[in-house]
């Protein structure tokens, strides 16, 4: 069987596969297009993502730049404070420039350029949630210096004594370790969103987005 | 900003040639995602994206050349998401073979396109955007302005997915050609 054998008879599969989607009607759809595309632009799962993570780094970084100019004498609070505003900057940076990038795609360029700055958006995506996660336990140990501190003075060095910032940490840590070997035992269950999280977690939503940046890169390469 | 004239002139203008072009996507949605629902959000998708990439379509090229790569950039990126969550393990009974026999048998014709389907879910998604737009009797230079590689990448790997498609596809063939698949 040669492939350029097939060649006449693919081109006759186009009536066959129509009437295997019976639902659609193409003129009836796109005459909706226009309405249906608004709102799906709207509520696109990605976007609406993104802009939440625009708006709570946004949020999270002025508090926090706010806190830590109060508190820049004070080691121990400016400590934990620029870790937690760094990472809200990272959130902000990260999510803002995504939506951009997707905002400049333009799915009528070369598949492959095109496909390449997807992989790309992809892998840094991935690799910026990993980060985040694995660096959690020391973020949850910032947190609960600074929110009590910071809402009503609440200085917990001296009420609970460092040994319980330490044990927060420590807890932090227990939950991560647990996390990664429920994900890499595929103990996440069923739902879509423990799933994701057990993946970006343990790594293979980045391993997997950057298989695919390499059989680009494979693909591209000549002979 | 342009009247609402000038809008519906636009759509109109586009119905046509999407109308008349229809069959790209059909076949890019069935080769890329041969389950029956997910395939008709695919379709759905794919028509979508035109749509909404329509604007900057320049009028100079051609519209088949931009359409291919609208629908191939939409079915890549789409089967790459159902993959990530795992969708994609899709029986083969109920996959491109099965897909394709819902049409009625005429002859070999079907088990070959159907051992043709078959292939193409094998190869990876580039190769098989390649091998579809040679079925599509593209020529090497508008297959290298869709995919973005050189004229010689095209023919390099299109002679590769042919000979894998002869290795792969005689033990079928013979069993077409005996009656026995």
């Amino acid at each position: 069987m040669e492939l350029d054998e097939l060649k006449s008879l693919w081109q006759q599969t186009d009536r066959r596969l129509e009437a295997m989607v019976p639902a659609l009607r193409l003129q009836e759809r796109l005459a909706r297009a226009g309405a249906l595309d608004r709102a799906r632009a709207k509520n696109r799962f990605t976007h609406v993502v993104l802009w939440y993570e625009v708006a709570f780094g946004a949020v999270a970084a002025l508090l926090g730049g706010s806190y830590l100019a109060d508190n820049l004498g004070e080691l121990r609070f400016a400590a934990p404070v620029a870790l937690l505003h760094l990472a809200a900057i990272l959130t902000l940076g990260l999510a803002a420039w995504q939506l951009v990038e997707l905002g400049r795609i333009d799915y009528g360029g070369p598949v492959l350029g095109i496909q390449r700055r997807l992989a790309n958006l992809a892998v840094v995506r991935a690799s910026g949630i990993r980060w985040l996660l694995l660096a959690s336990p020391l973020l949850w140990a910032a947190l609960v210096v600074v929110v009590p501190h910071g809402l009503i003075g609440l200085d917990v060095y001296r009420a609970f004594g460092i040994a319980w910032v330490g044990g927060n940490f420590l807890v932090g840590l227990a939950v991560l370790v647990a996390g990664l070997w429920a994900g890499r035992s595929a103990r996440f269950g069923s739902s879509r969103l423990w799933r994701g999280l057990g993946d970006d977690l343990t790594g293979r939503r980045l391993a997997a987005a950057s298989g695919a940046l390499d059989d680009l890169a494979e693909f591209e390469r000549e002979g | 900003m342009k009247s609402a004239s000038a809008t519906e002139r636009d759509q109109q203008e586009f119905e046509a040639r999407l109308e008349a072009h229809r069959g790209i996507v059909f076949k890019f949605a069935n080769a890329y995602c041969p389950a029956g629902d997910e395939r008709d959000d695919l379709v759905q998708e794919i028509c979508l994206q035109l749509w909404r990439s329509y604007p900057g379509y320049d009028r100079e090229r051609r519209f088949s050349t931009w359409m291919y790569r609208v629908a191939l950039n939409t079915a890549i990126s789409f089967a790459r998401a159902a993959r990530t969550r795992g969708l994609r393990a899709v029986p083969l009974e109920t996959s491109a073979a099965a897909a394709l026999a819902e049409a009625p048998l005429a002859d070999r014709t079907d088990e070959r396109l159907a051992a043709l389907q078959e292939f193409l879910q094998r190869l990876g998604d580039l190769d098989r955007a390649l091998v579809l737009l040679h079925l599509e009797d593209r020529s090497y230079r508008e297959i290298a302005e869709v995919l973005g590689i050189t004229e010689s990448n095209v023919g390099t790997r299109l002679s590769r997915c042919k000979d894998r498609m002869r290795q792969e596809l005689a033990p079928q063939e013979r069993e077409i050609a005996d009656g026995t698949r």
